[in-house]
């Protein structure tokens, strides 16, 4: 809710949210038009974010994945999978924006 | 003339009146015409009383017919009747007996005109031949009578006798046979034999001295000879045939031969001879020295003793009596003579088995091994030695029994208990430090013999097992085996060691080892490595913790504060600032709340928590209080089920931790909106221990089924991809461990996890 309300003020638009990595495939899989970025959590119940990462990898390897974790430990699993891009928590909503931001312009 | 006529008539009258034989004339009817004086005299009749008497008048009807036929044939033949005999009655009624000659008289013209003829009283004569000829008769009858009976008791012997006997003709025909004794030895009927030749009977290979017997036994008039005859059935039965020559009435000489079944002897013969020639080949073919010593010679010796000793049949058949004594070793001699000595005399007490040295023809001592009986040989008690020849087996054993003694003084030697056990698990060896071992355990020494299973009777059956495993599979086992002695543990290892004779384990030597010592050392090293390893996963535990869990609640709060401190310079409204707060207020609630867990789990961890009993329905309630006190701002709809005012379980203050935990994690995951909160309290028996049971059913998001189980073991598997509950649930599952009760997780409905879920609590109850 709160990174709906942060992204929100800063101009992006979420399209969608997701409780658990299953939920998260399961709605990429649903999106007529993909997310430009996902931002993925990793401790999600379920399914975590590097099994959900790599399926949507798998759907369309061209995703923008942004993982987002206090486990420090995974942020070489992540990038190793296809990852765009690591912020570990807690980070500032500014480096938020300037890792979308970063990860878009490479999107172009 | 008439002179001349009267002459002769006179002389012929005197004659006739003087003879003492009646003369008599009768006509042609038998009426007495003439007759001279000793007619008279002897028929008692006068002169004139006899004169034309007729002879009907004194005959009786049978004298009548025999007179009358006797002189009607005279006077038909013409031919005279002489010694003719007749019957008639004197002038008293006596009856005579009279012998008459008989003539046809003629006239002178040789017309039949009547009979003439001499009589004679011939009475008395008969009489006597009639007395004579009953005393005849009389004796021919009593011999007759002799002879019959004596007829009839060969008769009886012969039918009776046992034996065959035949009577032969001169061309071996059999005459006669005797029935019973025929049919009983050949089977056949008398009939079936007599009329044909005894050869006939004959066994093929016998024919020929068969009948070389029968022509010599005819010429010498007796023989003898065993042969061997056909039965009916086919079969032959050996007879022993004893013949003699006779003469019968007829005055043919004849043969009687008497044949007396020895089938049995001849049998007995043959299987003696058998036997005997069985014995021979066996001794002489037998590995085994044979010897038989009868008054201190050598009576028999087989090849195989010659070669034992060395010297040839011969020379052993020819030792002067004793001389064999010089075939034994001085040191032995003495006692092989007493035991020779008295197994020729018989005598009881003689040693059957036993060993000796002996001595070759060329010096060289051999070792002997004698079986000896004594026997019956030629009518006398004699040794019947049997030997053989051990001195291999003497080396091999006296090398085994060096060996042996090198095997025992290396285990001897071997600081560890060794003991070595046959099939039936007996222990067959011991070593000197399991006897230092038995002496610790109490354990008498004398186990030699006595099954493992007696001596220590604290084995378990696995180490059994392993020993039935290693004498079938014959491969050597090494396994630790723990023992509690006097209320100690000890533990040894021991190594299995099968030993093999011809492929197949007979024995097993077992190598144990005291290794209670390095055991216990290694379990203490054991719970270091896992206190370690929990001190270290604890540690990771919380430093995952803080790097993760806090850096999330860190990261709510910065996104929160950040967020309105935005909205403040964006001058928005108050409720979305409020919005913020709460949430920052709610993370630093889940950061305490996080710490105390925390807090509780390290002092789980490291103390031991006491139970007692305690009121679980009142816990429920102030849990159940508590959870709707924190999520006001949550639509919460609870029912509870709970038929009881009061339920004890067996407990402590933590309780109220396991509630908590439950129902907040029934809240927090769960997005619907009324959340539905189900709680149901029931009792029920499981394993025989009664437990109270605890339902919380709730409608949140559920647990799939791999996470089901790992959602209690966060605090140990150290899973970093579990994610959400904190360290609530591994919190709750060890409070619950300390209490014996236990905890799992259902689907609210069964097959659909994303329904909600149905956690599930069992406490015993008090």
């Amino acid at each position: 809710m709160l990174f709906r309300k942060v992204l929100g003020i800063s101009g992006f638009d979420v399209i969608g949210e997701a409780k658990n990595g299953e939920e998260a495939v399961s709605l990429y899989t649903s999106f007529p038009k993909k997310p430009d970025i996902i931002l993925m959590d990793h401790r999600m119940p379920i399914k975590n974010g590097i099994e959900a990462t790599k399926q949507i990898l798998n759907i369309n390897k061209k995703s923008k994945i942004i993982f987002t974790s206090a486990d420090n430990s995974i942020k070489q699993e992540a990038l190793s999978i296809g990852a765009k891009s690591f912020l570990d928590k807690p980070f500032s909503i500014t480096d938020l924006i300037d890792i979308i931001k970063k990860v878009s312009i490479n999107l172009e | 003339m008439n002179e001349e006529i009267k002459a002769p008539e006179a002389k012929f009258k005197a004659i006739i009146n003087n003879i003492k034989e009646g003369y008599f004339e009768v006509d042609l009817e038998g009426n007495l015409t003439f007759f001279n004086d000793t007619l008279c005299e002897l028929t008692r009749f006068s002169r004139s009383e006899l004169l034309g008497l007729n002879y009907k008048y004194i005959t009786d009807e049978e004298s009548r017919k025999k007179i009358f036929n006797g002189f009607n044939s005279v006077y038909k033949t013409g031919k005279e009747l002489a010694d003719f005999q007749y019957k008639f009655k004197d002038k008293h009624g006596k009856t005579i007996i009279g012998e008459t000659s008989v003539y046809l008289k003629y006239d002178t013209k040789g017309n039949k005109v009547g009979f003439y003829g001499l009589f004679r009283d011939i009475t008395k004569r008969k009489e006597e031949e009639e007395k004579f000829k009953a005393k005849l008769e009389r004796l021919v009858d009593k011999r007759a009578k002799e002879l019959k009976e004596s007829e009839e008791k060969y008769r009886l012997i012969t039918e009776n006798a046992n034996d065959i006997i035949d009577i032969l003709n001169r061309n071996f025909i059999i005459e006669f046979a005797n029935e019973q004794a025929t049919f009983n030895i050949l089977g056949y009927k008398s009939s079936e034999v007599v009329g044909k030749s005894v050869l006939d009977f004959l066994h093929p290979l016998d024919k020929n001295k068969g009948l070389n017997s029968l022509l010599k036994g005819t010429h010498e008039k007796e023989g003898m000879d065993e042969i061997r005859v056909r039965h009916k059935n086919g079969t032959y039965i050996w007879l022993e045939v004893k013949g003699k020559v006779f003469v019968d009435r007829n005055g043919e000489n004849k043969g009687i031969l008497i044949g007396r079944d020895i089938t049995s002897r001849k049998e007995g013969e043959l299987k003696l001879k058998e036997s005997e020639e069985k014995f021979r080949t066996l001794t002489e073919q037998s590995f085994l020295g044979i010897a038989i010593i009868q008054d201190n010679l050598t009576k028999y010796v087989n090849k195989r003793i010659s070669e034992t000793f060395g010297y040839s049949i011969d020379e052993v058949m020819t030792w002067q009596p004793g001389e064999f004594i010089k075939r034994i070793h001085p040191d032995d001699r003495n006692f092989v003579v007493e035991q020779v000595r008295k197994k020729q005399l018989g005598e009881p007490n003689a040693i059957d088995q036993y060993q000796f040295r002996g001595l070759k023809k060329n010096g060289d001592i051999i070792w002997l091994e004698v079986f000896s009986i004594t026997i019956n040989y030629e009518g006398k008690p004699a040794d019947f030695v049997t030997l053989i020849d051990i001195t291999e087996k003497k080396e091999a054993e006296a090398k085994l029994k060096e060996s042996e003694q090198q095997y025992r003084s290396t285990i001897d030697s071997i600081r560890d208990p060794i003991h070595v056990i046959d099939k039936d698990l007996k222990i067959i060896l011991i070593n000197n430090s399991i006897r230092k071992w038995l002496k610790i355990l109490d354990i008498k020494e004398d186990i030699i013999g006595k099954k493992l299973n007696e001596v220590f009777t604290f084995l378990s059956k696995k180490v059994f097992n392993e020993y039935i495993q290693v004498f079938t599979t014959g491969k050597p086992l090494i396994s630790e085996e723990t023992s509690v002695i006097k209320d100690e543990i000890y533990y040894t290892e021991s190594i299995k060691i099968p030993i093999f004779s011809e492929d197949l384990v007979i024995q097993v030597i077992t190598i144990i080892r005291d290794i209670s010592d390095h055991k216990l050392a290694q379990q203490k090293l054991k719970r270091s490595k896992r206190k370690y390893r929990e001190a270290f996963n604890r540690s990771n535990f919380y430093k995952d913790l803080i790097s993760h869990d806090i850096n999330n609640i860190l990261q709510n709060i910065l996104s929160s504060i950040e967020l309105s401190s935005i909205y403040l310079n964006e001058g928005k409204d108050t409720n979305e600032l409020k919005q913020l707060l709460k949430i920052s207020r709610e993370q630093v609630s889940r950061g305490a709340n996080l710490i105390s867990n925390v807090r509780k789990l390290s002092s789980l961890e490291e103390t031991e928590i006491s139970t007692h009993p305690i009121e679980a329905i009142e816990v429920l309630n102030q849990s159940i209080d508590f959870l709707l006190n924190n999520y006001q701002d949550k639509k919460i709809n609870i029912d509870i089920e709970n038929p009881y005012k009061t339920v004890t379980v067996q407990g402590n203050e933590l309780l109220i931790e396991i509630f908590e935990n439950i129902l907040i994690n029934a809240v927090k995951h769960n997005q619907n909106f009324p959340i539905e909160l189900k709680i149901r309290v029931s009792k029920i028996q499981k394993d025989n221990y009664n437990f109270v049971k605890f339902e919380f059913k709730d409608n949140g998001i559920g647990i799939s089924d791999p996470d089901k189980e790992i959602i209690f073991q966060r605090a140990y598997s150290i899973d970093k991809t579990i994610s959400g509950m904190g360290i609530g649930l591994s919190l709750v599952k060890k409070v619950l461990n300390t209490y014996q009760g236990q905890i799992w997780v259902d689907d609210r409905i069964e097959g659909d996890y994303s329904k909600g879920s149905n956690f599930v609590i069992l406490i015993p109850e008090v």
